[in-house]
């Protein structure tokens, strides 16, 4: 079969790759040196060429080691063990843009007192959570669960929920007593509603959002639970009898014992209060990895705590109202 | 270690041998990402999965194709699927050129860091007018360096088509540079 007549630029773009067969080459050698338009194209395209081949600047080592630990622990899902561990290396290995934490809370700080409300008015059902079965041994050691359940509940604006995080909630309900994990979904709903951030951002987290929230609470004790919603995650944190630090414990708990000044950086949040709940989730705000936590307090207020995963550079923001 | 017997250490589940063979091919795999990507945040994430699909890959790697190939063969699926996966068109940015340790792939040449800057910001905004199946197959010439055969293998398309997407890609290439943003077809009636 012959073959097709090629185009001048696949001409030109072949001669330069010594694509070229010698009399195609010496076909073209003498077309170029007399026509002036074809040399002028052949400049042009070497130059492309040129430009697309400058090299690329390197990644630094310690990104080099984090991709590499990170497809190291793929290789390690390959046998018994879930994704779930190469998404957690992967998301030590993800990116920094430079942006400022800071100014990034300002922005969800205008977002955070509409999910507390969304939250609020969509079943937190600290009751349902201490009787559930895998809660009995917790509710046994409350003397009164009820007087927990006192939650500041706000005029929620039911009918903007997404159909979606209905039928979520409704398995969640179902699989953990309604300990509110969706409340995850719902502040990245929110956050997108507000046009802060957008749903895509938090792809591929799935497995990673958690949630947390205190169904029982006695002599200043705070009860967090594990949401349950996160399959294969290990069982020896589905509960956290711990406090009164909630949030400390809430967040060690949340296995950020990679950043421990965080720990140290708590000490300065005046969360005198109860902690009624404490929300997480870890996100990529504009590239930047981020573990969002909101300590919701008893009495109707809260705390934004924004945790760069990469620094473990810490923002606080509130009391909210 | 020779890389084949690096590649049946690894197979046979030795994170060391795993672990060398992928620092061997990190860099141009990289390399590939970055300029698919276009900015280096989305390459990085790029780059994670295009490792993380060799890995995963590798059992069934049966040495009738080079290594290298079958590695960019992979890592360049697993960068586009993970880039349209993001539905991001390549979004040039800044290079990091504030690290001390960089030395350029493919080059050692010592560069103005601002010639460098300026350079990378062209290519990135060039290969952005280039749409993605051009591009791939420009950046596997240009930037992994391989033949018409390799990435016709690389590609699963003919050597012909090959040649074609690499000229119509420098095409739309040379175009942005020269400001010239008419069709290859209005040029050619010109």
């Amino acid at each position: 079969m012959p073959d097709l007549p090629i185009s001048d630029d696949e001409l030109l773009s072949s001669a330069l790759d010594g694509e070229l067969s010698a009399s195609d080459q010496a076909a073209l050698t003498e077309r170029l040196a007399v026509e002036p338009s074809l040399a002028e194209r052949y400049a042009l395209l070497s130059q492309a060429e040129a430009l697309a081949a400058m090299p690329v600047t390197p990644i630094s080592s310690t990104d080099r080691d984090r991709l590499i630990d990170a497809a190291l622990a793929a290789s390690a899902t390959e046998g018994n063990i879930t994704d779930l561990a190469a998404a957690g290396a992967r998301r030590s290995a993800w990116r920094r843009r430079g942006i400022t934490i800071a100014a990034t809370a300002a922005a969800l700080v205008l977002a955070v007192p509409a999910f507390i409300a969304i939250n609020n008015a969509n079943g937190v059902d600290y009751d349902t959570a201490a009787t559930s079965p895998s809660d009995e041994s917790a509710a046994d050691d409350s003397a009164d669960t009820s007087a927990s359940a006192e939650m500041p509940l706000s005029d929620a604006p039911s009918d903007d929920q997404p159909p979606d995080f209905d039928a979520a909630e409704e398995d969640m309900a179902a699989s953990d007593g309604g300990v509110n994990a969706i409340t995850v979904n719902r502040f990245a709903y929110d956050l997108n509603q507000n046009g802060l951030l957008q749903l895509s951002d938090f792809e591929g987290l799935d497995g990673l959002e958690r949630s947390y929230s205190s169904p029982t609470e006695l002599n200043s004790e705070v009860v967090l639970r594990w949401s349950g919603y996160v399959e294969n995650e290990p069982d020896d944190i589905a509960e956290v009898p711990l406090s009164p630090r909630a949030v400390e414990t809430a967040l060690f708990a949340a296995n950020l014992g990679g950043c421990p000044d965080v720990l140290l950086a708590l000490d300065g949040l005046d969360y005198a209060g109860t902690v009624t709940s404490v929300s997480f989730a870890d996100t990529n705000i504009q590239g930047e990895a981020v573990t969002v936590v909101v300590v919701q307090l008893e009495d109707g207020t809260a705390w934004l705590v924004l945790i760069d995963q990469n620094s473990c550079e810490t923002t606080f923001e509130g009391p909210l109202p | 270690m020779d890389e084949t017997t690096l590649i049946s250490a690894a197979q046979r589940g030795d994170q060391k041998a795993l672990d060398q063979l992928l620092r061997m091919h990190q860099d141009r795999i990289y390399a590939v990402c970055r300029r698919l990507a276009g900015n280096d945040a989305d390459a990085m994430d790029a780059t994670q999965e295009a490792l993380i699909a060799v890995v995963k890959g590798l059992p069934r790697f049966d040495g009738r194709a080079k290594f290298s190939t079958w590695s960019y063969r992979v890592a360049t699926n697993a960068c586009l699927d993970e880039l349209r996966r993001r539905g991001s068109r390549p979004q040039p940015g800044l290079p990091e050129f504030e690290r001390a340790d960089h030395t350029p792939v493919g080059g050692s040449v010592p560069r103005d860091p601002a010639e460098t800057v300026s350079a990378s910001i062209d290519v990135d905004r060039g290969l952005a007018q280039v749409p993605e199946e051009f591009r791939t197959a420009v950046v596997l010439r240009d930037v992994a360096g391989m033949d018409y055969a390799e990435i016709a293998e690389v590609l699963d398309i003919a050597p012909g088509t090959v040649r074609s997407r690499i000229a119509r890609g420098r095409g739309r290439l040379a175009d942005a540079i020269s400001g010239n943003q008419t069709t290859p077809n209005e040029r050619h009636s010109q």
